[in-house]
Order: structure tokens, then sequence, then C-alpha cells
């Protein structure tokens, strides 16, 4: 059973792969040299910037309020993670324990250390985009 | 009735171990590609197929879930963490100032590769590790949440102090060098003025 | 008068191509995963069950390769002149019998147009671009296959039982692929339109997952067939009015607590919409039921939790929708591709086959969003109206008349009708979405991407973590205190 759905998993992973990859190979390559649309000018192909010659590089220096947003999103990311198994495993752990609370009691802890994060990171205008 | 003993014959043998040498090789080769590329970009690109072929080989190991958070979190969020990184560098360095690594270091490096690798060897070898044969539940979250709310509930408690450690980490880091001097706003607004977009053309 | 036309106009469109749509995918899925298995079993050899098995293993891609390329071309035109409806126009009506084929013109243009790579662009990376974005929509939307088609056989191998993490963690993806094509292309503005994007769906993933696992946690599971399957049964058992889930903790309580007071027994142990029925023919006699517990402040608390509790799942739909909208670039949100701004973002260098494929998989997204939520919040391919009022209405007689006419087709297997009457529901709800989406589209102008941000950090997630909290405490006391 498990090695079928592996199989249908691998199945959909290649052909979400292979069809754009096929599509661009045939419809690019064999249809365009058939009617021979594919004539690339050295105006044609140079980058678009309101039919002006690019001025500069295209690949500048990023400011750094991308990455601060991006480390912020992992560790949000993470802490999902983290929940998803315990909201699958609550229920059967409150009554293991005799406890109903247990769980939710947990998950809030968990959760309240982040959102000190959070404010913080608030606090500290880390989340000013400016 | 050739093709027909082909596919037995492709029944027969071991679809998982099949799967496990393609993804393998797959995923050593776009390691190779991540340090081998010079364009520090697009080896930051294909980092993802690297992680996304480990995750196949969860996937393989029945680690449904641990397969699924290796692409939310490694593939998709440390990787754009990464290349976002790599963006913070100045472009036009790469060509002139690369330069391949003294001999000493080169050695250096080996020998720490070398001995990482035969830490790892050693302790992932097959009679280190006791093989269950009993077929694993299929829904196998649950177990983890089990053992995440009550085995070791304070390892996942400390997670989330980890968590908040890196996060202040994080914001220190970025918002420290944040010197208000005098004469900076003129050249923030010209910026915005004349490109209205985010990035900031370095001036360094 | 004219829009009245207009609308008429645009439901008969909408008809016929559903009906276009659907009935290949169906006709597809019959021949290869039906039709050839049972002329093959007639043949009484290995290799004539091989091949029957392979047909069936196969109708799931299939499915999913033949609906994709004709759905969005349908989508593109339903957008338009729905569009053009809010605005007070025509929309495209020259293409075909009033602009039925316009798209399938486009798609035809697109295809024959010059394929172009930028000069000093990463070819490489350029190419790979599109299909990374294209990929997930392809595999992400695997475990609802099995939903959607109410737990058909043929599509019961693609249930996951990680079905939601699967389908989430899928949709992160696209976002690798915007930022690939926008560093790839050598273009400024494809660059600030990719790391935008990257901005832009790393801020509205969390309350849209948050949001998500609000439900898998009142549902204790993570397999959609199975948060399906518990919200079956009329609209009030629906995730949205939190039904579902109390229907679930009743007949628990039920079972825990049977030494109760009997009249309490007897409600916990009825689901809650018999509650309400209760309610609606017997008012007094179910306010008497409500407050028969041992302990009324108890029972006072757990209504006070089932009002917080619906309350909350209205909120993380709200939140689902917001971040859905931003993840998958549409209006509201469409910063990664502003087009007064940033000519066409991530992909302005992009033409031909590569922008045909971006386009395909930006619709093909809107469309998994909306079926998401149709199965996480609407019951998937459930009748919104409860058992017992279809009784009343003549439910019964209408489905054994259908059935009736549709006995032939039954007889050849074409037609199932437990997967018929869940597939029409499903398109309803699912184009409700959608048309819900392209409102959107209408109506609302572009966030500024400070502003953006800001909604994103500073009202979404904080939001979406109180719903959490809140959801994890409410249930937890229409749990432990009725008639404790």
């Amino acid at each position: 059973m498990y090695q079928l759905q592996l199989a249908q998993i691998a199945l959909f992973v290649l052909m979400g792969f292979a069809l754009p990859a096929l599509g661009m190979i045939l419809l690019a390559w064999i249809l365009q040299l058939m009617f021979g649309y594919h004539r690339p000018s050295k105006t044609k192909i140079q980058p678009y910037e309101c039919g002006m010659k690019p001025l500069q590089e295209a690949h500048v220096q990023f400011d750094i309020r991308y990455y601060l947003y991006a480390l912020l999103f992992i560790l949000f990311d993470i802490e999902i993670v983290f929940i998803i198994p315990w909201a699958l495993a609550t229920d059967q752990v409150g009554k293991a324990l005799n406890f109903k609370m247990f769980g939710p009691i947990e998950v809030t802890i968990f959760l309240s250390i982040l959102v000190v994060g959070l404010a913080y990171a608030w606090k500290k205008g880390a989340l000013e985009w400016e | 009735m050739e093709q027909f003993e082909m596919l037995k014959a492709l029944a027969e043998t071991n679809v998982e171990s099949f799967m496990f040498y393609i993804l393998a090789t797959i995923s050593i080769l776009l390691a190779y590609g991540v340090i081998l590329d010079r364009t520090i970009i697009r080896s930051g690109f294909i980092l993802i197929g690297v992680f996304g072929s480990i995750c196949g080989l969860f996937l393989l190991l029945q680690a449904q879930f641990l397969a699924l958070a290796q692409l939310m979190i490694y593939a998709v969020g440390i990787t754009l963490v990464v290349v976002i990184a790599l963006m913070l560098t100045n472009p036009r360095m790469e060509k002139s100032q690369l330069s391949t690594a003294a001999p000493a270091n080169q050695l250096g490096a080996f020998m720490v590769a070398v001995g990482l690798f035969m830490t790892i060897y050693l302790s992932v070898r097959p009679e280190n590790w006791t093989l269950s044969s009993e077929p694993l539940d299929m829904n196998n979250v649950q177990v983890l949440g089990r053992a995440l709310t009550t085995d070791y509930s304070l390892p996942f408690e400390f997670a989330s102090v980890l968590l908040l450690a890196a996060l202040i980490g994080a914001v220190m880091l970025a918002k420290a060098e944040k010197p208000p001097k005098p004469g900076e706003e003129d050249f923030e607004y010209s910026v915005v003025e004349d490109s209205a977009a985010e990035p900031v053309a370095s001036k360094r | 008068m004219r829009n009245g036309a207009e609308i008429l106009k645009l439901g008969t469109l909408t008809i016929t191509w559903w009906c276009i749509i659907f009935g290949a995918v169906w006709i597809a899925c019959y021949l290869v995963g039906v039709a050839i298995p049972m002329l093959l079993s007639s043949y009484d050899s290995d290799a004539a069950r091989i091949t029957a098995e392979t047909c069936r293993a196969l109708t799931p891609i299939l499915s999913v390769l033949v609906f994709i390329p004709i759905n969005a071309m349908f989508m593109v035109l339903f957008e338009r002149r729905g569009l053009a409806i809010f605005t007070v126009r025509l929309g495209p009506n020259r293409v075909g019998p009033d602009g039925y084929l316009q798209t399938a013109a486009d798609a035809v243009k697109l295809l024959f147009k010059e394929d172009i790579t930028p000069h000093g662009a990463d070819a490489f990376m350029f190419t790979l671009a599109p299909i990374v974005f294209f990929a997930p929509s392809i595999f992400g939307a695997m475990p609802l296959l099995a939903a959607v088609t109410n737990y058909h056989e043929l599509f019961q191998i693609v249930n996951l039982p990680t079905g939601i993490f699967f389908i989430l963690a899928a949709s992160s993806v696209p976002v690798v692929g915007i930022v690939m094509g926008g560093w790839a292309s050598n273009n400024k503005y494809s660059l600030v339109g990719g790391l935008r994007s990257a901005a832009q769906a790393i801020s509205y993933e969390i309350p849209l997952v948050l949001s998500l696992v609000t439900i898998c946690l009142l549902a204790g599971s993570l397999d959609v067939v199975e948060i399906m399957k518990q919200q079956a049964g009329g609209i009030l058992n629906w995730n949205i009015l939190g039904g579902g889930a109390l229907r679930g903790l009743d007949s628990a309580l039920a079972l825990k607590f049977s030494n109760s007071a009997p009249a309490l027994q007897e409600l916990s142990a009825k689901s809650f919409d018999q509650v309400l029925k209760t309610a609606y023919s017997d008012p007094a006699a179910a306010a008497l039921g409500l407050v028969a517990g041992q302990d009324s402040m108890a029972t006072i608390a757990s209504i006070i939790a089932v009002v917080v509790l619906m309350a909350c799942v209205l909120i993380a739909a709200g939140l689902y929708m917001t971040g859905a909208c931003a993840e998958i670039n549409r209006i509201p949100f469409d910063l990664p591709e502003a087009e007064s701004e940033l000519v066409s973002g991530y992909n302005t260098e992009y033409s031909g086959i590569k922008f045909a494929i971006f386009f395909l998989a930006e619709f093909t997204n809107l469309f998994v969003v909306a079926s998401i939520f149709v199965v996480m919040f609407l019951g998937g391919g459930d009748c919104p109206v409860p058992a017992w009022l279809g009784n009343m209405l003549g439910g019964p007689q209408m489905a054994s008349a259908i059935n009736q006419v549709l006995s032939p087709l039954i007889a050849i297997k074409f037609v199932d009708p437990p997967t018929l009457f869940a597939a029409i529901w499903v398109i309803l709800k699912v184009y409700g979405i959608v048309f819900f989406a392209v409102l959107v589209r209408g109506t609302l102008p572009r966030f500024r991407i400070d502003q953006l941000m800001d909604f994103g950090w500073k009202r979404l997630i904080p939001l979406s973590l109180i719903v959490f909290v809140l959801v994890v405490f409410a249930r937890e006391f229409v749990n432990v205190h009725v008639g404790s």
C-alpha cells in the first residue's frame, strides 16, 4: 500500500516537472523551428527597461530588510511544524494523563515565548518597512 | 510475452531501493553542483534540489511528516533566506576578487571533510542501529506528537526558547547597524525619488 | 438592463464550459479507469491484469492532466467576463460564438510566439523557473483529488495521511520559481518583482498555515478525506460554522460522561444540528435541555465557548482567504507583477510557452486554493441541505428520480451517483469561491508594499495566533465542562 502511494507521489512529481519541460521542448523548439519564428536580434534580446538601454547591472546589492523578514518567517515556520503534531496528539495525551488542560497550557507557553520575540521585534522596529 | 516477463521482474525487484539509488544519485550530483558552481546565487537555487531529493529519501523511509517539514522549512524557507542573504553580497565583486584558496587551506579543508565523513560514516553503520521489522503505523504524526507533548515536553518548550534567541539575534543583527548620521537623510531621499524601488544600489 | 443580459450570457458560458471541462475529465477517467479494465477483465491472463491495474493507477494523474489546461482556459475567460460585468463593459465576445473561444485563441497565440532569452540572463535558471513554478500545482493538488471525488475507489490511492500538510508544503514551493525567474531574467523589474513576491509569500504563509492548523486541531486529523467526512450532513456540520468539530466533541462527551443527567446525556449524544433542530421545533424544550445539567454555570460556559469557537473559525476562514490571495498573487496583493509599477514583475522577460506556463500555473493555483477552502471549510462535496430538512423537501424522491434517469449509465458504470453529486457540489462551491476572488479583484485597489508587510506582520499574524489560542481553549471548555 505504502509503496503504491509512493509510486503515485513519484508519478505526480515527475509529471509535474516533465510536463512543462516537454511542452517547452516540443513547442518552443520544434514548433518554432518549423515555422521559423526564432530570430533573435541584438535589440530584441536586450533586457526591457522602458525601451532604453539598460543602465548598470540588474543584479544590484539588496537591502537587509528582506533578510530580516525571511529569518522571522523561518522561526514561525518551525513553530508551526512543531504545533502540527501537538494538535493531532493533544486529545489523546489529555485523556492519558487525565488532565485535559495539559495540552493547551503547554502550547500556550510555547507560543507565548515566541510572542515575546514577536513583540520584541515589533518594539525594535524590525517590522517597519522603511 | 517478453514485456510481461520484464514487468514481472521489475515488480519483483525492490522498488524502494531502486528509488533510493535514483534519489541518492540526484542529491549527490546536485550537492556537487552547489559547491562547484561559480555563480553563488545559482548554487543557492541548486540547494533546493538537494533538499528536495532528501525530502524524497524521507518519504521512502515512511517519515511523511518529516519529509514535508524538510520541504517546507529547508527547501523553501532556509533556501530563500540563503538566496536573499546572497543577494546582500556585492555582485560586482565576485569575478575579480574570487580566487582559489591557498594549498595549505585546501589541505586543511580536505582533512576536515575526511574527518567529518568518517565520523558520520562510523555512526550510521547498520550495526549501530537495531532494525525493527514491524510495519510502521500509517499515521505516525500522532505518535510524534504524543512523544513531543509528553516525554519530550521540556525540549518542546526549549525549542521555543531557542527560536526566541534566534529571533532576538536576527533583530539585533539587522537593526544594530543603524547609526542615524546627519546628512544620511538626503541620501535616502534621493534614492527613494530616483528609483522608487526597493533595491538600494551599493555606494560602498 | 443590458447588464442583466450580460450576466445571463456569463451564466450560459459558465455552464457550457463546465460541461466541456468536466465532461472531458469524466470521459477520460471512465475510459482509462473503468472501461479498459472492464474490457480486459474478460481475458484471463496476467498481462491483461497488469495492464488493467496500470490503467487504474494512471487515472488520477490523467484526470489532472486533462483538467488543468482546459480549466485554466475557462477560468481566464470567466475572470475577464466577470470583470467586464463589474465594470459595465462587454468583455471578450468576438472569437467563436460570443467569445467562447477567446482564451483558446490566446493559448494558440502564446504557443506560436517567439521564445526569447534576454541578453545576460542565466539561460538554465530562466528555463527552470516556470517548471518549478508549475510543478507544485500538479503534485500539490494530489490529496485533494481523493476528497473532491468523495473518496471514489479509483482515487483512494492518492489520499495521504498527511494530506493537508502535503498540500501546504507543496504550495510553498512556487515562490522559489518566482524568485528564480526574477533573478535569472537580468532585469531590474523582474528582480524587484521576484523579491517582493518572496517577502509577500513568507509574510502571508504563516496566517494561512495557522488557520488551516486550527481546522486540523478541531478535526484531529491532517487527512483531507477524514476532515471532509466529518463535515458530512449539511451546512450546520461544516467547519465554517464550527459544527463538524462540535459534533465530534459531543459524541465523545456522551461516551465519557454517560452517568450524568439523562436529559443532558441525550442532548450531548445528538449532533449539533440536531440540537438546533430541536431548538427550532420546540424552543422551550431545547432551553430546558441545555440548562438541565447539574452545573448550569458549566453549561453556560460551554455555550459561550461554542460561540467563541464559531467566531474564531469564521475569522480563520477569512485569514485563510486573505493569505491565499497573497500566496497566489491575486489582486489586492499582486505586488510581484504590479503592472503600473513593475511593468509585469517577475515575468517581464518571459514570452511564448514559458509565459504560458506561468499563466497556466497561476490560474491552476487559484483553483487549488479555492478547492482547499471548499474541502476544509465548506464540507467538500457535501450537500448544504441537512438530511432532516432534505427529507421534508422531498430529497430522497428527487434522488431516486435522478437515479432512475441515470440508471442506464450507472449500469455501464459510467456514473457513480455519490461521486457525481459530490463533484457537482464541489464545482459549484469552488467556482463560487473563484467568483468571489474575481469580485475582490474588481473591487479592491492594490496594497502598497509597506502597507502589505504591516498588514501581514502586525495584523494577520497576531490575529491568527490569538484565534489559534482561543480555539485551543474554547474547545477544551466545551469538552471539559458540559455535564461534569
